[in-house]
């Protein structure tokens, strides 16, 4: 296992895609299809990199990254925002 | 002291004139009426129809010029343009009239209009000194108004007898032509000093500072329309890009990797992401087309009524309880068809509203007068209601709150009641309902008819936004009105979207 990574989007084609990716490249792949589901993951189990949507219904990604920096500060968690044109790596 | 003048000139000039002509004829063999007779059996066969027939086209065409021109303008100047327009041109009118009274009362020491009187009206003793002083004043006004139009009259006459002098004579018209022209001009010239003015700036520089402000709006409006649309255009490339990114992936994944026994999945949801597409850009091709509408005066509650009877059976199947405020609608200018679905538009946004609750799903609906030209449509539910941080973005393309909503529906409710020239309102209270109120504009005759009404109760057509006015018109209507809002409005917000061009 190269590590564990969490898939958010509110778009189940995205997330379905996502995970189909990143498991053949050997990744355990968990998926959330929203804000909560995810931090419920967040809480349950470690993940080494979060890849999230930022505009979904409900909590946006950067309330998201926010909550999971509250759960675990010491834990580097990568969160990578695929909505915009341009990837952006906030954290 | 100038009409003094203007009379010795003309008495000169008839003296001259008679002089010269006596003399003249009698040069030709001294009194010889037989050139009178030719002349006047000339005059009198003349063919004079084809200068009537000539007069009558130019009128009908000026006519139907006028007539163009006011339609083209009650056409293309929106109401609040049109408001403008004709305050001006009170003001105008109520500084020609001044302008006029101060006139008269330098030739007359009188004026038409008493209220403008410098002079105070004399305290009186009795009727008879009152009616006597009436007569003394209206016969004052006569001599005034016949000294103006005497002094035009001089001028006119006067120059034409100059140029007669001049030029050895038009022509040998019998002697009574140049008395009857200058009349006519002196008459002509009369209305045209009076009425010309006002014509001339109504026509023509109210006219084009009224261009301009349409202009400018027109600017304004085509700014809007670019922002709205760079932001239609962000919203709608992620509503595509991202099915089709997924699709995309997935249809890949399924090229590199054809035995999986994931691809039957793969497949299903890469049809949904491109079924979500196709029909994102069908909505959105029906909300961008440009649509012509048929403006008609229909009844209001014929179209309502239309739309509960295409949205009868969900209705049913939901188990509403629709109640209708309303025996018979206002007459209003609008396209029904158009209006219709956006009614059955509202109708089934309210439905799907309403889902939340299990028992009790109302659904009201109201026409009334708002006494501004327009008849509104309150369509009231009491469903989930909408946040007021959501309020102000419901009519925006592609906003919705629906698993399978487009976001397009209250969007194209929009624009429709916008070409319409109404407006769209909504009140809304989370838990207790949503109150829709649409406002679409009355037909003219309509409109005519209370401005009669506001008439006849005293009221200029300007204020006529007070509550006496509405009374009026609900009256007018035969409608049933209804007042106090299920929503209190001290707890709710609102967004108005106005209808601007």
């Amino acid at each position: 296992m190269k590590g564990r990574l969490l898939v958010v989007d509110d778009e189940r084609g995205i997330v379905i895609a996502l995970k189909g990716l990143f498991t053949k490249e050997g990744y355990e792949v968990e998926t959330a299809e929203s804000g909560e589901e995810a931090l419920e993951k967040v809480k349950a189990g470690l993940f080494h990199v979060i890849i999230t949507d930022l505009s979904m219904k409900g909590m946006s990604g950067l309330e998201l990254l926010g909550h999971v920096r509250e759960i675990d500060p010491a834990c580097a968690v990568k969160i990578i925002c695929p909505s915009h044109s341009t990837t952006t790596s906030c954290a | 002291m100038f009409g003094i003048f203007i009379i010795a000139l003309i008495i000169y000039a008839v003296v001259q004139h008679r002089k010269r002509s006596r003399l003249c004829w009698m040069k030709r063999g001294g009194g010889d009426w037989s050139k009178w007779n030719t002349e006047w059996s000339k005059f009198k066969n003349t063919d004079w129809s084809k200068w009537t027939d000539e007069a009558q086209k130019t009128a009908s065409s000026a006519e139907r010029f006028a007539n163009n021109l006011h339609s083209k303008i009650k056409r293309d100047f929106e109401t609040r343009m049109s408001r403008k327009f004709e305050a001006k041109s009170a003001r105008y009118d109520r500084r020609m009239r001044a302008r006029f009274n101060r006139q008269t009362q330098k030739y007359g020491g009188v004026s038409l209009d008493p209220e403008n009187d410098l002079p105070p009206p004399p305290e009186f003793k009795n009727d008879a000194e009152r009616q006597a002083y009436e007569r003394a004043r209206k016969r004052a006004a006569a001599e005034a108004g016949f000294f103006v139009h005497l002094m035009w009259y001089g001028i006119i006459i006067g120059f034409l007898f100059v140029i007669n002098l001049l030029t050895g004579g038009f022509g040998s018209y019998p002697w009574f032509i140049w008395p009857a022209l200058g009349w006519g001009f002196g008459i002509a010239s009369h209305f045209a000093a009076v009425y010309g003015w006002r014509w001339v700036h109504q026509r023509v520089f109210i006219a084009r500072e009224v261009n301009r402000e349409v202009l400018q709006e027109k600017e304004q409006l085509r700014t809007e329309k670019q922002a709205s649309l760079d932001e239609l255009t962000a919203t709608f490339a992620h509503e595509i890009r991202n099915p089709i990114a997924a699709a995309k992936s997935l249809v890949q994944q399924m090229g590199e990797d054809p035995t999986s026994h994931e691809n039957v999945e793969y497949a299903k949801v890469a049809l949904d992401e491109l079924a979500r597409v196709e029909r994102s850009v069908s909505h959105l091709l029906k909300y961008a087309k440009e649509e012509d509408y048929k403006f008609e005066n229909v009844n209001l509650a014929w179209v309502l009524d239309g739309a509960l009877t295409q949205m009868r059976s969900k209705l049913e199947a939901n188990s509403v309880a629709v109640s209708r405020a309303y025996l018979s609608g206002p007459t209003v200018r609008a396209d029904a068809d158009k209006l219709r679905q956006v009614f059955s538009n509202m109708i089934d946004n309210a439905i799907d509203a309403m889902e939340s609750r299990k028992d009790e799903r109302r659904l009201e609906f109201a026409i009334q007068n708002n006494g501004n030209g327009m008849a509104a449509v309150r369509i009231r539910d009491n469903g989930c209601g909408i946040a007021d941080d959501k309020l102000g973005k419901i009519f925006n393309p592609f906003y919705t709150s629906k698993e399978s909503g487009t976001g397009l529906g209250l969007g194209v409710a929009k624009k429709v009641i916008d070409s319409h020239r109404g407006t769209i309102q909504v009140h809304s209270t989370v838990g207790v309902g949503t109150e829709f109120i649409l406002e679409i504009p009355l037909s003219d005759a309509v409109r005519d008819a209370i401005d009669a009404v506001a008439a006849l109760n005293g009221e200029t057509a300007e204020s006529a936004d007070s509550s006496g006015d509405a009374r009026a018109t609900q009256n007018l209507n035969g409608q049933v009105d209804i007042d106090a809002p299920i929503v209190n409005p001290a707890a709710t917000s609102s967004e108005t979207s106005r209808a601007r061009n």
